[in-house]
């Protein structure tokens, strides 16, 4: 067929054959058989990663059939401006959250056996007055030296170069890994440990001696384990 | 320092909820986090992103999965590892797949029109398309056609204020009234006999002058005659058709021309207003005098 030679412009300046195979289903040639391309080579790995986002293997080849005829239906849209794996990813993404919460609907609209013992009619309620008459509130000394440490662990935050903060709030406030860390910031794995221990040593000098809570930021947390 | 290990974590806390409150809301959209993941955006964009990040949890969550799909995406897992189907389970896929869309394949086997019909390539636009105009081409006619209809609105407005500019003429002795207009092909022809002719010049409602003068030259701009003459208002008109503009008290200046006043020749007569040092020229009529 002479159509499969012909090359638009925009095909030639795509180097990722996955793009160029996109580009063609778009314009209309042949169509059929680069779309069984584009299913054989993503077929197993969409497999793959609704197996591993938890979902059962029943479940995993619907989803991905699913993804795929929205794919088709819906390749029209993608204007190579990012790449078709990031494209792909909103589908699929969307398509996995949906049967996560048809999911727990389903488990929800159960029957459920409350755990809770039931008190048994005229047992006597079991009243605690010893909660009520202790004050959870911090003491007035407590509260001012609260506000002092906060003020100077400001400061020194505050202080750190741009990239070294994100890493550390990163780590700490949202308890990433260093290799998640690296991937948000979109930096080398050793560079992020760099960070985090330039920042721990310039903490601890501007904080005074050595706290506790910085143990958070320098250790190897869970999940970092292996990590080298 | 002394202190627990929340501490810490709290400043935190509370430093990323103050950032996040400063950002606002808004979280970068899907488009943008892509680009941001694939280091398209230009590096301003790309700092802003990373400090939304910092503090934004679910932007972050995004982003790892985002990263996490690419990455089994990438791998080639060998056939057989958990969660990885046989060849033979991908070709049924595909039949069933196949079998699925086989309504759309069987038509012309072209994917369904794209929803948003934005060229791919700027710079090689569609020939059949080259009537339709880009969106800043659009805008830039609406606004050209915007400001010619507000230009026309304004030359109407001062234009039709104006009332024409004739010049009329009374000549007792022959009991004539001429009008002219300012046309110099054609002149007034003005007798000076035996006695005495009224010229009368409409003026115009705006803009109003605080004084006006009528001005006799020669072609050659020799001044002859000058007269600052007083304005007499003119009778409304009673004509129902007419506008409301029409309808404006309009105001005259006349002057006598007494016998002798003027050889015969042609003139140029011209109505100046004046207002304070400026002055302007309203009218100018050509004006053929005769004697006898």
């Amino acid at each position: 067929m002479t159509e499969h030679s012909q090359e638009s412009p925009i095909e030639a300046e795509l180097d990722d054959p996955v793009a160029r195979l996109v580009s063609q289903i778009q314009s209309g040639i042949d169509v059929e058989r680069n779309f069984e391309r584009l299913h054989q080579l993503y077929h197993p790995r969409l497999i793959r990663y609704f197996f591993l986002q938890g979902q059962p293997p029943a479940v995993c080849e619907e989803l991905t059939q699913e993804a795929f005829l929205r794919v088709f239906n819906e390749i029209g849209t993608f204007q190579h401006r990012s790449k078709f794996t990031t494209w792909l990813y909103s589908i699929v993404r969307n398509l996995n959250l949906n049967e996560r919460r048809k999911s727990r609907a389903a488990k929800r609209d159960g029957y459920e056996q409350p755990l809770e013992e039931e008190i048994a009619p005229g047992a006597e309620e079991p009243w605690n007055f010893a909660p009520a008459l202790v004050s959870n509130a911090p003491r007035a000394d407590e509260e001012i030296e609260r506000r002092e440490q906060s003020a100077i662990l400001q400061k020194a935050i505050s202080g750190l170069p741009p990239q070294m903060r994100r890493c550390v709030f990163l780590r700490v406030n949202q308890g990433l890994k260093y290799r998640e860390v690296a991937v948000v910031m979109g930096i080398n794995i050793d560079t992020v440990k760099a960070h985090l221990g330039q920042a721990t040593a310039r903490l601890r000098r501007e904080l005074g001696g050595g706290p506790e809570a910085l143990a958070q930021l320098a250790d190897v947390g869970p999940g970092n384990e292996g990590e080298s | 320092m002394k202190g627990d290990a929340n501490v810490f974590g709290e400043q935190l806390e509370r430093m990323a909820l103050e950032s996040r409150r400063r950002q606002g809301s808004s979280h970068p959209t899907a488009q943008r986090l892509a680009g941001y993941h694939e280091r398209t955006l230009d590096a301003a964009e790309l700092d802003e992103i990373q400090e939304h990040l910092a503090v934004c949890p679910e932007c972050t969550q995004e982003l790892l999965g985002l990263a996490k799909f690419e990455e089994v995406v990438a791998a080639k897992a060998a056939a057989g590892a958990a969660g990885v189907p046989t060849a033979t389970a991908t070709a049924a896929s595909w039949q069933t797949l196949r079998a699925r869309l086989s309504p759309q394949l069987a038509i012309g086997q072209a994917p369904p029109e794209p929803k948003i019909s934005e060229p791919r390539t700027a710079k090689t636009p569609s020939r059949s398309l080259w009537w339709i105009p880009t969106p800043r081409t659009a805008v830039a006619l609406t606004a050209a056609l915007f400001v010619c209809m507000i230009g026309l609105q304004l030359w109407i407005y001062f234009h039709r204020a104006q009332p024409a500019k004739d010049l009329i003429l009374v000549q007792p002795s022959a009991f004539e009234v001429t009008r002219g207009s300012e046309d110099p092909r054609h002149p007034i022809s003005l007798f000076l006999g035996d006695a005495t002719a009224v010229l009368s010049l409409p003026v115009p409602a705006r803009p109003a002058f605080a004084a006006y003068r009528i001005e006799i030259r020669t072609l050659r701009g020799e001044l002859r005659l000058a007269v600052t003459p007083g304005l007499v208002p003119m009778a409304s008109r009673t004509d129902v058709s007419a506008s409301v503009e029409e309808m404006e008290p309009a105001r005259l200046v006349s002057f006598g021309l007494p016998q002798g006043s003027l050889p015969a020749g042609d003139y140029r007569l011209r109505l100046v207003g004046r207002q304070g040092a400026r002055e302007e020229i309203l009218a100018e009529h050509r004006l053929r005098i005769r004697t006898p």
